[in-house]
């Protein structure tokens, strides 16, 4: 039994072959929000659903048939897989990470400098940018994605990339977030950028650029490798842009229904970060996806 | 580039493809000087010390006619491979990276000839061929002939018997086949040969160059 997905040459198959390393992952992520609390009694309804819609797309990422397909034949589904765990798993679960999740973010005052050095919004999305762009580019994917290890990497600096994007609007719990409202909604339209740059060579490349998918045994015939690089570009383009475009209208109308709570009350409402420091469960239910 | 290893179990040409890389290695080194050097780093393929002569066999093509591979390629910048078209990985991708490397160099190297020697004869038949080549590209040749005039062919080519591995229940099989692409030049001979892995790039760089090349 393989441990991860990697691109071994062989022809396409669609016997189930599940990868253990998938597993122990995603059983370690779920010990780890549980025994934190993130399923607890306290926590919101919106948060539990969050946490499991969270570990299944990590597992249908990271697992048979659309793991195997990213690695050694597709590169649209490596590019699903990417979408996947950068812009949808990790918002969720980072939504619905429990408060000692936070807490441990700053728990020594080193870590408070790394924490808030970080979710400096430039950095978060300088950084992820930087990421994405070397983990797609062909002479990364190439010999990486050949080895069990080198795509088991891939897929860390995916979520690396995912948490560094992320964590300037949505912090792991009890902790607030540093941007809300039309600052967040300025990063997050940042943030829908950052595909563009990535996905440019694989739209505009007038061969097939990564070498694996190319020579990859084909697993739809209609599909040949540079039809698939340009559906790998659409998809991270478009796809990629509609799941950013979903959290910023989702936080437009958040927004504005917290404008017509404003001026339903003659007095001053009391933001979120004011009561953070005392009521931690409170701030991390007001946190949104 | 798909590793050598898994291509060999997955094709079943262990002895096959062992044998082929000895010929070649053999013949690469028999005429290795500076100048084949050059010339081998000029190029993707593997450049043979001893050029090959076309096949004189006489094959007959998807429309039932006969076709004698060096007649009518003779003088030409011509591609000739043998596979089956049950071929799972190594066939559909060397005529896939092919056919879209023709296309986009255009003019004249877009016309070269390439033709599909069908080794599995029990189910390669000029039908099967030719729909199986039309997805490719409607010019690539469909050849057939008895197993006895394609092993000749091979033999001639320095190239492996093909091996037909045992059926599974549902009656399919694999064919262990040689898995370069010969390539010859417009001296008739053939001086390199393209192995799997070879990409739409390397085709692109390559194919012209070899049209013009004074050997």
């Amino acid at each position: 039994m393989r441990w991860w997905c990697s691109a071994d040459g062989s022809r396409w198959s669609w016997t189930p072959r599940p990868y253990i390393g998938s597993w122990i992952l995603l059983g370690a992520l779920a010990l780890l929000l549980w025994r934190g609390g993130a399923f607890s009694s306290e926590r919101s309804r919106r948060q539990k659903v969050a946490g499991v819609l969270g570990l299944s797309l990590v597992l249908i990422a990271i697992e048979w048939p659309l793991a195997a397909m990213g690695a050694g034949y597709l590169a649209s589904a490596q590019m699903v897989r990417q979408i996947l765990v950068v812009l949808i798993a990790t918002p969720l679960l980072l939504y619905s990470s429990p408060d000692s999740w936070g807490s441990a973010c700053v728990a020594t005052p080193r870590r408070a400098r790394i924490y808030e050095f970080v979710t400096y919004p430039l950095f978060g999305l300088l950084g992820a940018t930087v990421l994405l762009f070397t983990v797609n580019l062909p002479v990364v994917v190439d010999p990486l994605v050949k080895t069990q290890l080198g795509s088991f990497l891939v897929d860390l600096v995916w979520i690396a990339a995912g948490v560094l994007m992320w964590l300037p609007v949505q912090p792991p719990g009890g902790r607030v977030a540093r941007l809300k409202g039309p600052p967040a909604i300025v990063y997050l339209i940042g943030v829908s950028v950052a595909p563009l740059p990535i996905a440019f060579f694989m739209t505009w490349s007038e061969l097939p650029i990564f070498a694996v998918y190319e020579l990859a045994p084909r697993v739809f015939n209609s599909l040949d490798a540079k039809s698939d690089q340009e559906f790998a570009a659409a998809i991270f383009q478009v796809g990629g842009g509609l799941v950013i475009w979903i959290q910023i209208a989702v936080r437009f109308i958040n927004m504005a229904g917290g404008t017509k709570e404003r001026t339903r009350f003659r007095g001053t409402l009391v933001p979120v970060s004011a009561t953070s420091a005392t009521t931690p469960e409170v701030t991390s239910k007001e946190h949104s996806p | 580039m798909i590793p050598r290893r898994t291509f060999l179990r997955v094709a079943g040409l262990r002895t096959a493809s062992v044998g082929v890389s000895g010929l070649i290695a053999g013949s690469f080194a028999s005429g290795c000087s500076s100048d084949s050097r050059e010339a081998q780093a000029e190029f993707a393929g593997t450049l043979l010390g001893t050029p090959l002569k076309r096949p004189t066999q006489v094959f007959i093509d998807t429309s039932g006619e006969e076709y004698v591979y060096a007649a009518a390629t003779a003088g030409q910048l011509s591609l000739l491979f043998f596979g089956y078209t049950s071929c799972p990985d190594v066939c559909p991708v060397h005529l896939g990276i092919i056919s879209r490397a023709l296309e986009k160099l255009g003019g004249e190297l877009e016309r070269t000839p390439l033709a599909f020697v069908g080794v599995d004869t029990a189910r390669d038949t000029p039908e099967v061929m030719r729909e199986y080549l039309d997805r490719f590209d409607p010019e690539f040749v469909g050849l057939t002939a008895s197993p006895d005039v394609i092993e000749q062919a091979q033999t001639s080519l320095n190239l492996p018997p093909i091996l037909i591995e045992a059926s599974d229940d549902g009656g399919n099989y694999n064919v262990g086949h040689a898995s370069q692409v010969l390539v010859f030049t417009p001296d008739d001979l053939c001086h390199i040969v393209y192995p799997v892995g070879t990409r739409q790039q390397d085709w692109m760089a390559d194919l012209p160059r070899l049209l013009t090349k004074v050997w």
